[in-house]
Order: C-alpha cells, then sequence, then structure tokens
C-alpha cells in the first residue's frame, strides 16, 4: 500500500508484464492486427456510423426500461419452454447451475466461452460439486490446462506462445506433437470430440437475449458453442442481466457490429439463436434449455446514472485493443476478470468497496481511443475521470495528493497565483534537470513528489510557458 | 431468488417501474418476387462475401445440379436433412448411397453425423450482405447435419437469396427452435494469431445455388 493510498497491485503487475519480452510482443502484435481489422471492416461499411447510432440507441434503450423488456423476454422464453432462473449474486448463480447439474447426476459439463462464468468461477463451484468442468474453446481449454486465466475477452490466450502450448498438450495428451498450428487445432479437435459426445450439461453464456422472440444468441467461429448447445441432453445459458435487445431488427444491428469491432469480420462464422429447447419431433438439440440471469453488482451500476450507459457494452473487445495501456501490458496485469478500459470501469463499479479494483480507474491514459472504438459509444474516459473523482471523495487518494489536489485547484483558479506558481515550477524543474543526477536525486526525494512519481512521468519542462510565448507573439505583431 | 422480487430490485435501479413494453409490429409488408437480374445480382454479392472466409459458393442450373451435386458428394458417407426442402432435381443424388436422413433414432442419427464425410442441408435464406446462409431447426432439419460432419453443403434455389440482415430476420419472428447463420468454415486463431479452418465444425463449407429458371 502506498502513501496514495490505493493499492499498487497494478502497478507491481504492469512492470512484472512488461519486463516480459514474448508477451509485450505477442499483446502488442494481436491488439494491432485486431485494431486494423477493425479499422477496415469500419472503412469498407459506409454506414458503419449509422449502425453505431441505432446499436447504441438500441442497447440503451433496452437499458432504460430493462424491467419491462426482461418480462417480456422471460414470458416468451418460458411460452417456448425456457426454464428461467435468476439470481442476485455469483455464489447464488454457482449453486443454481451446481443444483441442475446433480439433478441431471452429470458427471461431465462442456462448456463454451462465458466471461461470466470466469467471473462467477462457476468451473470451481463446478468442480467442487464433482462436475468436471470442461472449457471447449481452444484458447480456453489452453488456459484450463495451464491454469491461468484469460487475458483478453476475445482471444484469451494472446499472451502465451505456441511452444507452450504444444508442450502442454504434449503432456495431456502423452505423444509428441509439432508446433504447427494445425497440428495443435487438430489435437484439440480430436480430443474435445469425444467430450462433447459424452458431456451430460452443455454450459455457454449469452452474447445476447431478445425481447421480441424469447430468445438467446450465441456468436462463435469454432463452433463449439453449438456443440455444447446442440449435444449434451441439458444446455444451461448463463446471461448478464443487462444483455438484451428489444427486437429482432436491433438484433441485426449487433450481428452487424459485435463482430466487426471485435476482429474486423462482417459476421462471425455462427450466429445461433435459440429459442426454447428442442420441440416434439426434434432428433436433436437439447431437452432442457435453462437461462440465468444473473446480476451480480449490475443492478446497483443501473441505479449510477453517471455510469448507466457502461451496461450498454456488448463485450467485443475494440476497447481493449484500442488502448495503449492495455496493448502495453496485457490482460493479467489487471488482475480482474475484465481487463482494459472496460474492465477498469465496471470492476469498480461491480464491487464499489473493493479497493483493489478502486485502483484501475488509474490505470489510463485518457486518450479517448476506447471511446471512439466502442460500438455502443460508451463514454469510458469520462466515466474513468469520474471514478478517480469518486477515489477522492472517498479519500482514497490519501492526505497528500488530496492537499495537493486542492492548493492546485485554488492555483489554477487565479490567474495570478497560477503564473507565479508556474513560474516558480519551471525553474525549480530547470535547476533539477540542470544539475543533473544530485538535481534530480533532489526533486525525487521530495516526499510529496516522490509519491507522485510513483505512478506518473514527469511532463519536460519547457523553458518558457504556452502563456508567455503568446504575450511575446502580441508584442511582435 | 424469485423473478417477481429480482424484477422489483431491477425496477427500483431504474427509480420505478417502466411502462408496460409492447411488441413491434412484425407484419411485414409483402414484397413482389424478384426478377432473376436482381437474383443474379444477389448472388454475386453473396458469394464474393463467401468466399472472403473461405467458403464457397456456385451457381448450377436445374439441369446440372444433380450431376454436379454427385460429383461434389462422391462415395462417402453422408448425411442429409429436409430432403423434400431441397430443389427437386437434386433429391434423388442427395438421397442415395449411404445417407441417414432425420427419420434415424436419435444415437444413430448423431453417429452417422460424426462419421459423415459431408452433411448436406437446405437454406431458408441467403444473405448477400454477408454471404451467410440462415438454417432454421424443427422435426424436418435436425441441427447436427451442418455440425459433425467434416464437410457441410448447403442446397438452396437462387430465389431463396435476400439483400441483407434485415430482411432475413423479418422471416423469424415465429421463432424456431434454432435458426442458425452460417458463413464459411469452423475457425479459430487463438494460437498466436494463425488462422487455422476447420476447429470444431465442417472445414468445409459449400453452396450450391440451383438456378431453376435457367432454360
Amino acid at each position: 500500500m502506498s502513501g496514495l493510498g490505493l493499492h499498487d497491485a497494478f502497478l507491481d503487475r504492469a512492470r512484472h508484464a512488461l519486463g516480459q519480452e514474448h508477451l509485450k510482443q505477442a499483446v502488442r502484435r494481436t491488439t494491432d492486427r485486431l485494431r486494423d481489422g477493425r479499422a477496415a471492416a469500419s472503412a469498407e461499411a459506409g454506414a458503419f456510423e449509422a449502425w453505431r447510432d441505432a446499436l447504441s440507441e438500441a442497447r440503451r434503450r433496452a437499458i432504460g426500461r430493462l424491467d419491462v423488456v426482461l418480462q417480456a423476454w422471460q414470458a416468451r422464453a418460458e411460452a417456448r419452454g425456457v426454464l428461467v432462473h435468476h439470481a442476485v449474486d455469483a455464489r447464488e448463480a454457482c449453486d443454481i447451475v451446481v443444483g441442475i447439474a446433480r439433478a441431471k447426476g452429470a458427471r461431465l459439463a462442456a462448456k463454451g466461452k462465458s466471461m461470466l462464468s470466469e467471473e462467477i468461477e462457476l468451473n470451481q463451484a463446478l468442480e467442487a460439486a464433482c462436475v468436471e468442468a470442461l472449457e471447449t474453446d481452444l484458447g480456453e481449454w489452453i488456459i484450463q490446462l495451464a491454469g491461468e486465466r484469460p487475458s483478453h475477452i476475445i482471444l484469451p490466450v494472446v499472451h502465451k506462445p505456441r511452444g507452450e502450448i504444444r508442450e502442454l498438450f504434449e503432456r495431456h495428451g502423452g505423444e509428441p506433437l509439432s508446433d504447427e498450428t494445425r497440428v495443435l487445432a487438430g489435437y484439440a479437435r480430436d480430443r474435445l470430440r469425444a467430450e462433447f459426445l459424452r458431456a451430460e450439461l452443455g454450459v455457454t453464456g449469452c452474447n445476447m437475449a431478445i425481447a421480441e422472440t424469447g430468445s438467446i444468441a450465441l456468436f462463435s467461429n469454432e463452433g463449439n458453442g453449438r456443440m455444447v448447445s446442440t449435444l449434451p441432453r441439458t444446455h444451461v445459458a448463463l446471461m448478464g442481466v443487462e444483455r438484451i435487445v428489444e427486437t429482432l431488427a436491433d438484433f441485426a444491428h449487433l450481428v452487424r457490429l459485435l463482430p466487426r469491432s471485435a476482429t474486423g469480420q462482417r459476421v462471425t462464422t455462427y450466429v445461433n439463436v435459440l429459442s426454447g429447447p428442442a420441440r416434439p419431433g426434434e432428433l436433436d438439440g437439447p431437452e432442457e434449455l435453462h437461462v440465468v440471469v444473473v446480476d451480480a453488482g449490475r443492478t446497483a451500476q443501473l441505479a449510477e446514472r453517471d455510469y448507466r450507459d457502461a451496461l450498454a457494452c456488448v463485450r467485443c473487445g475494440a476497447c481493449l485493443n484500442a488502448c495503449p495501456v492495455y496493448s502495453a501490458v496485457g490482460g493479467h496485469a489487471y488482475g480482474t476478470v475484465y481487463p482494459g478500459p472496460i474492465g477498469a470501469v465496471i470492476e469498480p463499479l461491480y464491487a464499489r468497496d473493493d479497493e483493489r479494483r478502486a485502483e484501475l480507474a488509474e490505470a489510463s491514459s485518457l486518450c479517448g481511443a476506447c471511446h471512439e472504438a466502442c460500438p455502443v459509444r460508451i463514454p469510458l474516459h469520462d466515466m474513468l475521470v469520474r471514478l478517480r473523482q469518486d477515489n477522492a471523495r472517498r479519500g482514497r487518494g490519501g492526505p497528500t495528493a488530496l492537499a495537493l489536489q486542492r492548493i492546485a485547484a485554488r492555483a489554477m483558479a487565479v490567474p495570478f497565483v497560477y503564473d507565479a506558481a508556474g513560474r516558480i515550477a519551471r525553474r525549480a524543474a530547470r535547476l533539477a534537470a540542470g544539475g543533473g543526477q544530485l538535481g534530480r536525486w533532489a526533486l525525487g526525494s521530495a516526499p510529496v513528489l516522490r509519491e507522485l512519481l510513483r505512478r506518473r512521468a514527469l511532463p519536460d519542462v519547457p523553458i518558457r510557458s504556452f502563456r508567455e510565448l503568446w504575450d511575446e507573439l502580441e508584442e511582435e505583431r | 431468488m424469485e423473478a417477481q422480487a429480482f424484477l422489483a430490485r431491477v425496477s427500483a435501479a431504474l427509480g420505478g417501474a417502466s411502462a408496460p413494453w409492447t411488441p413491434p409490429d412484425t407484419r411485414a409488408a409483402p414484397s413482389a418476387p424478384r426478377r432473376r437480374v436482381e437474383l443474379l445480382h444477389l448472388h454475386a454479392e453473396f458469394a464474393a462475401h463467401l468466399a472472403k472466409v473461405g467458403g464457397t459458393a456456385e451457381l448450377v442450373p436445374a439441369s446440372n445440379a444433380a450431376a454436379r451435386a454427385m460429383e461434389l458428394l462422391g462415395a462417402g458417407p453422408r448425411v442429409h436433412v429436409g430432403l423434400e426442402l431441397l430443389p427437386e432435381c437434386v433429391r434423388a443424388v442427395v438421397a442415395r448411397g449411404a445417407a441417414i436422413g432425420p427419420d434415424s433414432d436419435p444415437l444413430g442419427w448423431r453417429a452417422a453425423c460424426a462419421e459423415a464425410e459431408w452433411g448436406v442441408t437446405d437454406a431458408v435464406q441467403l444473405v448477400a450482405e454477408t454471404g451467410s446462409t440462415l438454417l432454421c431447426a424443427n422435426a424436418r432439419r435436425p441441427r447436427a447435419a451442418s455440425l459433425l460432419p467434416r464437410r457441410h453443403m448447403v442446397v438452396a434455389p437462387l430465389s431463396r437469396l435476400v439483400a441483407d440482415l434485415d430482411e432475413a430476420l423479418t422471416h423469424l419472428a415465429d421463432a424456431p427452435s434454432q435458426w442458425l447463420l452460417v458463413t464459411g468454415p469452423s475457425r479459430t486463431s487463438d494460437i498466436e494469431n494463425d488462422l487455422t479452418i476447420g476447429v470444431h465444425g465442417p472445414g468445409v463449407m459449400h453452396v450450391l445455388v440451383v438456378d431453376e429458371d435457367e432454360a
């Protein structure tokens, strides 16, 4: 814990990440590729900005009357045979899924990729109940074999080099493999195929629910999400309470924007929309479809008007790829399930009293690139500023920083004081710079400055301020 | 938590219960069938977008469809669904050989799909905007035929082409148990951003668009 009152866990993890050359390059390469893909897709689609407007409006409209939209969705889903459950927190959500697994006598739960499942730590709950939880998304499976956590919400395993993946698979299968992507993916296909057919329970997330038809939608590229929602006799989908649009017309905008924003694809390979379990006479598809609607801090966020728009998020990951901080340190440095700008906003909001998460609002340059990239135009940079204000108000900045900020606020409000303070600061900085090591040491060891410099680098000090330059220019004219 | 109590929490967070929700009007205005030249144009767009993601589409005259299907399907094991929904000219070919239809028992059906080289399905629509095929599950169209075989063939008449997603989705207000957009073969880039085709789903996706009006 630093004198600033905020945890330094992010700083420590970020420094650690910056020391890992492979990680740095891999994350950078991935974010560059995804960002370029998104840029190309948005340039190609002439109507991109209009779609963003439409999806932003659709998401905010649904969230603005979430109670009746959920009710309408549930009525239609139940009419088609869906069993709808509600969970206030992670624990209740896990209990519900474990309860279903027990009732079905399930020994193996095959899982599609779900960030909500990571959030509620469902795998641990299932294992504790003696139900094997098997991740079947290639990236998630690798993460599970390695005993790690995803580092990107779309590409969970960006941080891992292929050599390590080969070693994991070799240890798993006990046979030598090559480093070729084709070979590694082929191994996963063969091994997991048998498990899909064996699993009694399929568990997935829910990219979006559609109120009009009482449906849930799953977007995927590999096809494992289709496997686990088609082959096991029971399918359980975890749905964040805010993940809903009102109409099929609204949903069309999501089909266009989610893949483009995430990977630059025009559409994902599979867009799978389920309205109830298999109907009489259907040869396959689950006999039972359960949807667990999970709150876990979301309605609390709904009540905070300043942050309500963050619930419009469609989890595309575009803000991660656009963020200079994420691109430099990767997802693990955040220490939370959701990394990057969206994580830095929603993670503290999900748990307002969690000091560890409060720190994440500082992990941003406030450049606004996240807002530019967001398909639903969430003003993430504004929210990050507001979260910092909240931190200061709650005394999380510590007495020193708060006092400094108060003084700065006063000084900035009075031109004369501001000028004078600037002159003094510039002279002191020049002195320090001129004094070389000694000067810098003196500056760095001033207790107040030392605290601030833990988190920020000092900008280069100009010889003359903008106002002084302006005055000179005025005189020359 | 009980549904009522759960929804009451949501209402409270919103600052009070919202006004009742009214479903949208889904009665689509009846549209005139597209002219052939328009459909050919849409097919070109459809095929171009599908090709970009590694799928293939070809337009065949009805007179040649059976021969072409036979050539592609070869002698390997295959499954098919919705036979009576396919263009008449290809039904005999698709039904031939070791094909197992949806009349099988569930376990036999699943095993047949897992063994199959080809799974043949119809499509409710072909979406030009994205190069997608729209498949709907029902008693005559079980789901595994487009999922478990190594290759997936879609056979559909030219008249199934629609311009965009909005148009495709207006036909889904009656909500089948599953509807699915399939656009190209299964893929992943999870390992070091390196694209691989055919992870869990079929590694080949081919669309046979049958031109029934061609003289």
